[in-house]
């Protein structure tokens, strides 16, 4: 077997994993967003405090 | 490009975006003329609602502002930590470049083999995921990874192609697009094709997913042929791969932008068009005199339709369609600017504006921060198709149309609409497809555009350049000499 497709994970463009599911895959969806960037001043404030 | 659709419906809309505040974007508003209030200092950050209409203007960006916000409302959708619990065995991934590392290298921990469309992952960061993965006997497709057919699923932008023996390798998305369409075309099918992205076959990358995807496809008893496909890759670095895969099945290789050199003792065809013929042969039975015939009998269509047209252009949504192109013109002996990257063409000072002959990939990094892949939105590369021939600047202009998985269904109304602006010059469209793709049925609307329509991109770039430069015999020498023998 070249690679197991069975069940398939899939973050990012939607489109993407409408399209495997289209092809009969068990598509699971992964909920994600971007980290929330913390500004550096801020990151140098929680430093002294902690 | 969803929230750009559901405002354009709304009452009143004459036109309307949403789209980042990139550099790219603010030139396409300002293009449509939508550029203006806040969305003048918008910075790549900030979503961009931008509406012209005949009333409520206000209304309708207040509208906006929900649709927007409700698309970011996640629909059923699992925690990492949940899916991985569910026993998966390959992961999709398509979020921004910068954030690809971290999550590829958990679920490498996890076993997964990985598909990555993202672009913009820094190449240090390839680098350890792909070592990561040799050690461990995974695959990683990507980063840069337009397209993979598995077992006949396809991930990213597949065409819906016939099963068979030729397994295909490539770091070159739309390349293998293009060679598997064609395949399907003369009968001939394919039994996987792993793309590997666009920098596997670097120096500092050293092919190591390439090598792991032959050695798959070596051993698979379905694959009875082999084919890679790549471009802007390092001949060191591709001949090392070779040398160490030990492939005993017939190997045909296609480096877009080299000639008919030979690696590692592998001659080189120099296009697509020419790689599925070869393919072809090999496989024996009909679809190779099938193919001959189908090209003859085309190119003698093609060599009465040459008219003298003008400047070249070419704008592609595939960027390694955008390559072969860009290489098919130069062995002509013109001089061609372009934004593919790489040392044989002049590098264009600004993607957006032509300088004589001139190639664009609306695929590269720079036109895709911050906006959907050229395959799913082509808006801003079809406004350029449509400005270039109305304003004259070309006379003749080559583009891709693709289809099939990851390409929004109704992509061919979408584009027909757009290109139905087109008052001037030649237009040259090469569908890459098959009658099994979910748009298939709609391409009949491309009849509505003044465009020749044409069966591989090798064709189409010869046919562009023999009306460019007012020569029928040019298409029958390209032929002969970069695809044929």
């Amino acid at each position: 077997m070249v690679l197991r497709v069975g069940k398939v994970l899939a973050v990012g463009l939607s489109i993407f994993a409408e399209s495997l599911r289209r092809q009969g895959l068990d598509v699971v969806e992964v909920d994600w967003s971007p980290p929330v960037e913390v500004e550096k001043d801020l990151e140098d404030i929680l430093d002294k405090l902690m | 490009m969803e929230a750009t659709e559901s405002l354009k419906k709304m009452a009143n809309v004459v036109e309307a975006a949403v789209v980042m505040g990139t550099e790219s974007n603010r030139e396409m508003l300002r293009e449509m003329g939508l550029l203006t209030g806040e969305g003048l200092t918008a910075g790549p950050n900030d979503i961009i609602i931008a509406v012209a209409a005949e009333k409520d203007v206000e209304h309708l960006l207040e509208a906006g502002r929900r649709i927007v916000v409700a698309g970011r409302r996640p629909s059923t959708r699992y925690r990492l930590e949940q899916a991985l619990d569910m026993g998966v065995d390959i992961a999709s991934i398509s979020i921004p470049g910068k954030y690809v590392g971290d999550l590829a290298s958990a679920l490498l921990e996890r076993g997964v083999n990985l598909f990555i469309f993202s672009d913009h992952v820094p190449l240090d960061v390839e680098v350890k995921l792909k070592r990561k993965a040799y050690e461990r006997g995974l695959l990683v497709m990507g980063p840069e990874a337009g397209t993979s057919i598995v077992d006949g699923y396809g991930f990213g932008f597949a065409n819906v192609v016939r099963r068979g023996p030729v397994g295909v390798v490539g770091s070159a998305g739309s390349g293998i697009q293009e060679v598997t369409t064609l395949l399907d075309a003369y009968g001939v099918g394919v039994s996987h094709a792993l793309g590997v992205g666009g920098r596997d076959l670097s120096e500092p990358v050293g092919g190591l997913m390439t090598a792991e995807a032959l050695r798959r496809l070596e051993k698979d008893p379905q694959t009875k042929v082999i084919a890679l496909v790549a471009k802007h890759s390092d001949e060191k670095t591709v001949a090392k791969v070779l040398e160490r895969a030990e492939i005993r099945k017939p190997l045909y290789l296609s480096l877009l932008g080299m000639g008919r050199t030979s690696v590692a003792g592998f001659k080189n065809i120099p296009t697509l068009h020419g790689l599925a013929l070869a393919l072809c042969g090999e496989v024996g039975g009909e679809a190779y005199e099938r193919a001959v015939h189908s090209l003859e009998e085309e190119v003698g269509v093609l060599e009465k339709a040459v008219e003298k047209g003008g400047e070249l252009g070419g704008f592609y949504c595939g960027g390694t369609l955008a390559t072969e192109t860009a290489f098919i013109w130069k062995s002509l002996g013109v001089e061609v600017s372009s934004n593919i990257g790489v040392q044989w063409v002049r590098r264009l000072s600004d993607g957006n504006r032509s300088e004589g002959a001139t190639v664009v990939d609306y695929g590269s990094e720079d036109f895709t921060e911050g906006r959907p892949h050229p395959i799913i939105d082509p808006s801003l590369r079809n406004q350029r198709v449509v400005s270039e021939l109305n304003s004259g600047r070309s006379g003749v202009v080559v583009m891709d149309l693709i289809t099939g998985y990851g390409a929004p269904d109704n992509i061919v109304e979408k584009t027909v609409e757009q290109l139905a602006r087109v008052r001037a010059g030649r237009l040259v469209v090469h569908v890459v497809g098959t009658p099994n793709d979910p748009q298939w049925g709609s391409l009949e609307m491309l009849g509505r555009l003044p465009a020749v329509r044409v069966s591989s991109n090798a064709l189409a770039a010869a046919f562009a350049a023999a009306s460019g430069l007012g020569d029928g015999k040019i298409i029958s020498m390209v032929v002969d000499q970069l695809v044929v023998g």
